[in-house]
């Protein structure tokens, strides 16, 4: 995995972490999680 | 995956039959769609089989639900890391059905195994959440985004990069080479406004939807 990658990674997961450990709420999570999945779907740009 | 839909695209092209290169790419993004949902209803229907036999189990998990897909969010980050191998189908789409089924039928197809996500190679950790929040989220306004949106995410890049491919120069000449180039600015400048317009969004309605959900 790439630095930047990683961190971007780091920051994400830190950031569900975090939202869920503070009882901000499920929707925040899912909300992430969204976006996440977002990413996931965009990763796919090598294939066609 | 490569070579699935932008082949497909060509064939209609050069072929200018009764079907063209809108109802390709068009079918494929909805049954990608139709693919996402099949799998976030199945799961659904899961739950609701284990809310029948074993209710307080569901209630726990409706209120542990965050909790739960923050740790394996943090542990699926771990094994990426790790380079560790995830359970998965390691296989793509076959590549036959483009060659017996038309390009209308193997599009549909294509793109349903696609959208749902879990049925070929996975090549980001992040999926693996998508099934589990279906299950876990205590609301179907909160289980069907994730796996929609991986749908429609994976189903509309698919279906640019097939669009841009059948226009690409012939390969090994200087233009292939600067269309490349620019084709990788065009995609990243995609990812950045599709990333933006979904955040932008996702604040919106979390600003607006505080406490209704």
């Amino acid at each position: 995995m790439s630095r930047p990658r990683a961190l971007a990674s780091v920051g994400v997961v830190g950031v569900i972490v975090g939202l869920a450990a503070g009882g901000v709420g499920t929707s925040a999570v899912w909300a992430l999680l969204a976006l996440a999945m977002l990413l996931a779907g965009l990763a796919e740009v090598g294939s066609g | 995956m490569v070579g699935t839909i932008a082949p497909l695209v060509k064939e209609v092209r050069q072929t200018k039959g009764r079907l063209g290169t809108a109802q390709v790419v068009g079918l494929h993004f909805l049954s990608s769609l139709a693919g996402g949902f099949a799998l976030f209803a199945a799961l659904r229907l899961v739950r609701m089989g284990a809310a029948w036999l074993a209710p307080g189990l569901v209630d726990a998990s409706d209120h542990a639900a965050a909790v739960v897909v923050a740790v394996l969010a943090l542990g699926l980050f771990v094994a990426a890391t790790l380079r560790w191998r995830l359970p998965m189908r390691d296989r793509q789409v076959p590549i036959e059905w483009r060659f017996y089924h038309g390009p209308a039928r193997a599009s549909v197809e294509y793109g349903f195994v696609l959208g749902a996500g879990l049925f070929t190679r996975i090549n980001s950790a992040a999926l693996y959440l998508a099934p589990v929040a279906a299950l876990l989220a205590p609301s179907d306004w909160l289980a069907a985004p994730p796996i929609m949106i991986f749908a429609a995410a994976r189903a509309g890049i698919v279906v640019t990069r097939s669009l841009a491919v059948v226009e690409a120069p012939p390969a090994k000449t200087a233009e292939r080479i600067q269309w490349q180039s620019a084709a990788r600015l065009r995609f990243v400048a995609l990812q950045l406004i599709a990333v933006t317009a979904v955040g932008a969004a996702g604040i919106t309605s979390l600003l607006l939807g505080a406490g209704r959900w």
